[in-house]
């Protein structure tokens, strides 16, 4: 699997996507979640390669190392980040299934996915009530609010916390068996963004590339 | 139904074991009077944050900023004394 240098809508994406027969692209867990899970997905992205599927992995607009960093990002630049990035690999021709973790559902629903499948979704307002807990007050200002060792655009959060779920036609959910919400499969595992140090999941990283591919079948797109 | 203290305290050992990477066995030695906030490295204040929303999500309560002190946070018997509370309401 190989990372390209290049990026497309200021996003980078992956190698070798015409001569897939689907294309997953995955959209991380916001803030330090995505640092706690990455080493997770990046296997799960090997399993989804080694299968034959295409993989997308962008750092969203105020996430990870994109460019706009969290001192400047609003709910649209993710808006319209995510929908030129999904447009950009639809034109290789391929379906694409949009698999979001977290509150990256948030803007998961995407006019040219073919299928969207989730993991652990988690409502705005639930990822800004967390990240507000570790908030430093006198390191805040009117405009940027320091959580979590960073400043986050204090209207982003707002916003982000008004935000619902949407609901996407083909969509499949899965949630961890500690989760009490409804899910279309709970999976027994530990919530790796919630732990104090990132570590790995081998064996969920499988399970769940297994389960995207099995709802790409089901879809018939895969 | 009344609740079952010592399932609270098994849920919270699995849950501590969980966020704080805490090894099982060690968890399984916690007693009431074992200290958590100020005593524990692992609990620092995100990890703080990652506890209280893991709390929520699993057990179906709401721990309001109010509601965090020492008391609550500061021995293990203070963590499930509240959680068998915010259950029982």
């Amino acid at each position: 699997m190989t990372f390209e240098t290049r990026w497309l809508a200021g996003l980078p994406t992956l190698n070798n996507l015409a001569d897939q027969r689907l294309i997953v692209l995955i959209l991380q867990p916001f803030f330090e979640e995505a640092n706690r899970m990455r080493r997770t997905l990046a296997l799960m992205a090997r399993a989804l390669d080694d299968r034959g599927v295409g993989v997308a992995i962008p750092d969203l607009p105020g996430m990870g190392e994109h460019p706009m960093g969290a001192v400047k990002v609003a709910v649209r630049d993710i808006e319209t980040a995510s929908k030129a990035l999904c447009d950009a690999l639809a034109n290789h021709g391929r379906p694409i299934l949009v698999a979001s973790f977290r509150a990256a559902c948030l803007f998961d629903a995407l006019p040219r996915a073919s299928a969207n499948w989730r993991f652990a979704p988690e409502p705005g307002d639930r990822l800004v009530r967390t990240l507000m807990r570790t908030e430093t007050p006198e390191e805040s200002n009117e405009t940027l609010i320091f959580v979590n060792g960073q400043w986050v655009c204090r209207d982003f959060l707002d916003e982000l916390s008004r935000l619902p779920l949407p609901d996407p036609s083909r969509l499949r959910t899965l949630r961890l068996a500690t989760d009490r919400t409804d899910a279309d499969r709970h999976v027994e595992a530990s919530p790796l963004w919630r732990h104090a140090e990132p570590g790995e999941d081998p064996a969920l990283a499988e399970l769940l590339a297994e389960d995207i591919l099995q709802w790409a079948v089901t879809c018939g797109i895969s | 139904m009344p609740i079952d203290r010592n399932a609270i305290s098994d849920d919270i050992r699995s849950l501590l074991s969980d966020v704080l990477g805490i090894a099982e066995d060690r968890a399984a030695t916690f007693t009431d009077s074992t200290e958590l906030f100020g005593s524990l490295p692992e609990l620092d204040s995100m990890a703080v944050a990652n506890l209280l929303a893991e709390l929520e999500d699993r057990l179906g309560i709401i721990v309001d900023a109010d509601e965090v002190d020492g008391d609550m946070l500061g021995t293990f018997g203070g963590l499930v004394d509240f959680v068998s509370g915010k259950l029982s309401r």
